[in-house]
């Protein structure tokens, strides 16, 4: 108490006989304001603003964390840094290039500001079984059908869209089914099925990440950018080759000569039987029932089927005319088939088993995992992941790169920061990324 | 071609004398913000065996794994502006007398907004040349009267289009210093570096209006290219 009385003192008399004293404003505060909206808003919020004045004060007062939380908790926050990190979470480049306004990063942002009734959650972001729009003037507009005027103005000014104040949670999640060339829209997604932001998609080239993750191919990539945007992970940091031929797909050939053993790259069974690929990491709740596809449902984005067929089955290859081959997998036929005649394949009921190598090699303790490891469907599996200590501490390096990117962060850091946030952590945290960035921002090293 | 290649020579000289002279108001605080830091941050709780970002390898207590700062020291809180927050700052600056949705604005900005820094890390952006661009682009849609009828060079910064640069002079100055505050918070006109503000604000209105072919709008825009640039780099 003493030490604080006389750090007081010394403050005073800093500030009295500084060369700026006695002018009309008060600089060292004013700069560090200004530093901290520009940082957490990217300067939308304008100094003429009675936040500005109030984080000035704020500062001025020695309390720095509570000017950067000014900065957060307003608009100015959501429409910059919130949607920022919104859009980058459409692929696991997490960059915001080509990647536009959808109920995909409407979703999140949401998450990350809250709405009106709704509280902010970082633990649901891969989970909540809702959908956000913006109501303006009165009508539930889609983000994607937001005007490049309404983007392009800042809050407070008119035709803004203000997020915070727009944004509607409605229940559920609706998508596109397709039989033959019938498209159906408006469609509900069983609860089971939903994951959150990543099952959001309501048109075609949404640059949402079901369209980053679904699009052709074998939708490895939804699964795969779910945990790399989740975790920060690569797909090599999970990869081992400790499984066995029944972990990996139906479609990864087991007769190729890296498929045990990599021979100058990895072997193929890390990753697609020990890693983020392995069909019973999370494959299998969005192998087959899921599609992107702007050829044969060009008005539809997320295509959900309830009934998958072989020929449909993404889990069986990318090669619709292939499938049925790959599935029966005859060795001896000619040509021979690229196939697994090994695989369990994906589990029809969707079910996951994250003990099996991940809980032998670590993974899962690296991961500071506290949800179920075993489950079913991708409604689930999400739950679990939104309860993962390192999505947390990702969240906190993503903020770090945005708010203090030449900041000096040790893991210790990271960890106190990323636990202010984290609802599993004790005392419990605040489930809300702005608690994220105002301790960032007011870090001796980020000043 | 000659008289424009002087107009913009003549607005990056002084541009850069503007700037220079600012971080002083910046540098000269930096010491001073020692004294009221409180961080408020604690280690919360942590459950035992935290995870690291990095499996396979656990960091050495002290390392750090986040952040450049390490690799150049003093210099946390410097962040470029993104290509999320250019066209709002500049707006801002403006007293958002101009918008990125229309005229001029939006017309740069679309050209050039795939250009724009994506990364606020000063160590992996690049773009940021572009800013002069969109100001350019900004300001002149001050002087048109078009989309931002009537003309907010006159309403907004009493610019007398019909003038000379000489009788415009204070207004040039006022406005350039105006631009500057928005920015900076009022630091312009009430910071320790005002008068050098004052001054080089006066040595570039006095250098445009010794050029008889430079009127008192193209004055206009060169101040406000300079004090917006300047606005930005100072805004660091």
């Amino acid at each position: 108490m003493r030490r604080y009385l006389w750090a007081r003192i010394v403050t005073v008399i800093g500030i009295t006989c500084s060369p700026v004293a006695g002018l009309a404003i008060d600089v060292n505060s004013t700069v560090t304001a200004l530093r901290l909206a520009n940082e957490i808003t990217g300067g939308l919020m304008p100094t003429s603003d009675p936040l500005f004045a109030q984080m000035v004060a704020s500062v001025a007062a020695g309390n720095v964390q509570a000017a950067a939380l000014i900065a957060a908790n307003s608009p100015y926050f959501a429409s910059y840094m919130a949607r920022r990190l919104a859009l980058q979470m459409q692929s696991p480049a997490l960059s915001t290039g080509g990647v536009t306004d959808s109920d995909a990063t409407a979703f999140l942002i949401a998450h990350f500001v809250g709405a009106p009734g709704v509280k902010p959650s970082i633990s649901t972001i891969w989970s909540d079984n809702s959908t956000y729009v913006l109501n303006i003037g009165g009508t539930n507009v889609h983000a994607a059908s937001l005007t490049a005027t309404q983007l392009n103005t800042r809050p407070g000014l008119t035709n803004a869209v203000d997020w915070m104040a727009s944004l509607v949670a409605l229940p559920g999640q609706t998508v596109s089914t397709v039989s033959g060339k019938t498209v159906t829209t408006g469609v509900t997604l069983p609860a089971a099925n939903v994951g959150g932001y990543v099952t959001l998609s309501d048109r075609s080239g949404d640059s949402s990440f079901a369209q980053y993750g679904l699009t052709a191919g074998t939708n490895l990539r939804m699964i795969e950018g779910i945990w790399e945007i989740s975790t920060g992970l690569q797909l090599l940091d999970m990869a081992s080759e400790q499984a066995v031929a029944a972990d990996a797909p139906r479609f990864i050939p087991e007769t190729n000569s890296n498929f045990f053993h990599g021979q100058g790259q990895t072997a193929c069974i890390a990753c697609h039987g020990g890693g983020m690929a392995s069909v019973n990491h999370g494959y299998s709740t969005v192998a087959d029932i899921f599609d992107y596809n702007p050829t044969t449902a060009p008005t539809a984005g997320l295509v959900y089927n309830a009934a998958p067929a072989t020929a449909t089955m993404k889990s069986l290859g990318s090669d619709p005319t292939k499938r049925t081959a790959t599935l029966t997998c005859n060795l001896a036929a000619t040509p021979t088939p690229v196939c697994n005649p090994d695989s369990a394949g994906v589990d029809s009921q969707q079910k996951w088993d994250l003990n099996l190598v991940w809980g032998q090699t670590g993974v899962l303790q690296k991961m500071g995992w506290r949800g179920p490891a075993t489950g079913q469907g991708l409604n689930a599996l999400g739950a679990a992941i939104g309860q993962a200590a390192i999505v947390y501490q990702f969240l906190t390096v993503r903020v770090i790169n945005e708010v203090c990117p030449m900041g000096s962060f040790t893991q210790s850091q990271v960890n106190s920061i990323a636990a202010l946030a984290d609802p599993m952590a004790s005392p419990p945290g605040s489930d809300d990324v702005r608690t994220i960035v105002a301790a960032v921002a007011s870090q001796p090293s980020c000043l | 071609m000659k008289r424009t290649v002087k107009f913009f020579d003549q607005h990056f000289v002084q541009c850069f004398i503007l700037s220079a002279s600012l971080p002083l108001m910046v540098n000269c605080t930096n010491s001073g913000l020692s004294t009221n830091k409180n961080m408020g941050t604690t280690a919360s709780g942590q459950s035992a065996g935290q995870p690291t970002l990095t499996p396979g390898s656990t960091p050495a207590s002290g390392a750090v794994v986040a952040g450049n700062g390490s690799n150049i020291a003093g210099t946390g809180n410097l962040t470029v502006a993104t290509n999320g927050s250019i066209p709002f700052r500049i707006a801002n600056g403006l007293q958002n007398k101009v918008s990125p949705a229309s005229g001029n604005f939006a017309k740069a900005l679309t050209q050039v907004q795939n250009n724009l820094p994506a990364s606020p890390d000063i160590t992996k952006s690049a773009g940021f040349d572009q800013l002069q661009l969109l100001i350019y682009a900004a300001c002149s849609d001050l002087t048109t009267g078009g989309t931002n009828s009537p003309m907010q060079s006159a309403t907004g910064y009493h610019i007398v289009a019909s003038g000379s640069v000489v009788s415009n002079q204070a207004a040039l100055i006022s406005a350039g210093t105006s631009i500057l505050d928005q920015h900076l918070g009022g630091l312009a006109s009430q910071g320790p570096a005002a008068a050098a503000v004052t001054q080089n604000l006066t040595t570039l209105v006095t250098a445009l209006s010794q050029d008889s072919t430079i009127n008192s709008q193209m004055a206009f825009v060169s101040v406000c290219i300079a004090a917006s640039s300047a606005g930005f780099i100072v805004g660091f």
